[in-house]
């Protein structure tokens, strides 16, 4: 009739977001790794990546099912599958980005790579603060919107660096078109990584607000 | 043998309708299921009614010095009955014990029975307070509820599931409350013939106090197991809008006003520093919920509100004990001539 399931989901909640943050750091690995030619090592962490994403959408799918059937948390049980179905569209994207490096191999010139590293790192930043933002969620509502008005700082510098790389691409004159587009591609799907933490932040400090 | 007949129609009715008061919030959101919470209202309603319902009840005794005729009690319950289902059609909650005191005045105007005003106007005075009372500690249990949470740090989870517990317990303490002020308003007016022997269809029924109380509080039980399905349902869905520490915090306001004026250790102790005297009297938990509701409404400085429905509620405090009081007079007079 009435079972204590805090535990476990508070459990499952807190692995889906280790995950992405792991995730996240793997993803600064393979762009170092990529930058380095190691070519090999960027295959064995997009499947780490992979193995982490699959997992992620167990984890969510699991949690989601659990919170519907044991009709828990009624009153704000759409903001948290809204939270976590928002969340789970980033690690996706990280998977999609490191499939991508790793098939379409890009032509990255030397000049470039601080830049791409920059982007990365922001990217990085960005999703760090949301999943502390996420966490905090569960407890404390302030702090999940005072991180989250944070995320959109950081998205703010992560499209600088974006606009800066594709200038420093498209004033390039030794590269063809098709490289440039190439390379202008790779910048927006690490940019894309910024801009979904900043949409979902925004629904999470609207979540927060309202409950 | 009509006696019995109006009293289960009133036990039915009040059972179906006041089910929704205690378990509705914890059936409506979904955390119990709607047989489980009937039978918790059933068994606590029942340990309540005979525990505690024997003080609201002495209000009727004391209220009429001459007490009227068993044989013309009917004639009291009547426009009750009438007036009840009138505001259950217009969907307008009516207090069963106000309406049974004014038809008491009513009668007794034609009977020319001694009414002692005193305690008339301490009950008025009673029931206008109660809703104020409920307005104030909804606001003040709300915000200690809200304290406890935070200081415990718990997490969403955690919330849940505590609140899940509580409104069980809880429901469970205000079903045992609530039969005390339940029972005494439907069977109270035959608390001073403590000894009545009935026949019904050739069989002999020696009712006390005790066994009547039982009686009225399994009819409640089987009210609310026949037909507060629906209504649990509807009033639980309105009160879990309100989220559920709200919820919890109307239900420990019914539970404190609700014990205050039924039991006698705790009206022997509040006496002791009120600058008033408080006894035991039947009060309306739908008076209560609303008043809970509009005070909780508070906090959003009154947005979710429904101003039409909130004054019709508020205007149906007065126009309907004012209509039973009417009733009883109009029907007196009739059976006199």
């Amino acid at each position: 009739m009435l079972k204590n399931h805090e535990k476990e989901l508070m459990i499952s909640i807190n692995l889906f977001l280790d995950n992405i943050l792991k995730i996240n750091n793997l993803f600064k690995t393979l762009l170092q790794k990529y930058f380095d030619q190691k070519f090999d090592d960027v295959q064995k962490v997009t499947d780490q990546i992979s193995n982490l994403e699959s997992e992620c959408d167990a984890l969510r799918r699991d949690v989601e099912r659990r919170i519907y059937s044991e009709t828990l948390i009624p009153e704000i049980r759409g903001d948290v599958l809204g939270m976590l179905e928002n969340l789970d569209k980033i690690p996706g994207q990280i998977q999609g980005n490191a499939h991508s490096f790793n098939t379409e191999k890009p032509k990255v010139d030397a000049e470039l790579d601080k830049n791409f590293l920059k982007l990365c790192d922001y990217a990085s930043e960005c999703i760090s603060l949301l999943i502390e933002g996420a966490r905090s969620f569960f407890t404390d509502k302030n702090i999940t919107i005072a991180k989250c008005l944070e995320v959109s700082r950081v998205e703010s510098k992560a499209d600088k660096i974006s606009t800066e790389l594709k200038k420093t691409i498209f004033t390039n004159s030794e590269n063809g078109l098709a490289t440039k587009v190439h390379l202008k591609y790779f910048v927006e799907i690490m940019d894309e990584v910024a801009n979904l933490s900043e949409d979902v932040a925004d629904r999470l400090i609207i979540s927060s607000s309202k409950n | 043998m009509i006696d019995i007949l109006l009293i289960a129609i009133i036990a039915i009715i009040i059972g179906a309708n006041d089910a929704s008061n205690v378990f509705g919030s914890a059936v409506g959101s979904k955390m119990l299921k709607f047989k489980i919470s009937v039978v918790f209202f059933i068994i606590f309603i029942i340990f309540g009614s005979i525990i505690n319902a024997e003080n609201p009840s002495q209000v009727y005794g004391n209220l009429i010095l001459d007490y009227p005729d068993i044989n013309k009690i009917f004639l009291i319950i009547i426009p009750v009955v009438v007036i009840t289902i009138v505001s259950l059609i217009l969907k307008i909650p009516s207090s069963i014990s106000q309406s049974v005191i004014f038809s008491l005045i009513g009668f007794s105007f034609v009977e020319n029975l001694s009414i002692n005003f005193d305690l008339f106007y301490n009950l008025i005075y009673f029931w206008l307070a109660t809703p104020f009372m409920a307005f104030i500690l909804s606001i003040l249990f709300c915000r200690l509820i809200s304290l406890i949470f935070k200081i415990l740090r718990l997490n969403i989870f955690q919330i849940d599931y505590q609140i899940r517990l509580a409104l069980i317990f809880f429901g469970c303490v205000a079903a045992f409350a609530l039969g005390a002020h339940l029972t005494a308003a439907i069977v109270g007016i035959y608390s001073p013939f403590l000894d009545i022997d009935l026949n019904v269809l050739n069989f002999s029924l020696a009712l006390n106090d005790k066994k009547l109380y039982f009686f009225a509080s399994v009819l409640i039980g089987l009210g609310a197991y026949l037909f507060s399905q629906k209504i649990v349902r509807t009033i639980g869905s309105q009160i879990s809008n309100i989220k559920p520490v709200p919820a919890l915090a109307i239900l420990f306001t019914q539970i404190f006003i609700l014990f205050i004026f039924s039991s006698d250790y705790l009206i022997e102790a509040l006496n002791i520093f009120l600058p008033f005297q408080i006894f035991a009297m039947p009060l309306s938990a739908s008076h209560i919920t609303f008043a809970s509701i509009i005070g909780i409404a508070s906090f959003n400085k009154f947005r979710e509100v429904k101003p039409k429905h909130t004054i019709k509620i508020i205007l149906s405090w007065i126009i309907i004990p004012i209509s039973v009081f009417c009733c009883s007079l109009l029907l007196t007079s009739i059976y006199k001539i």
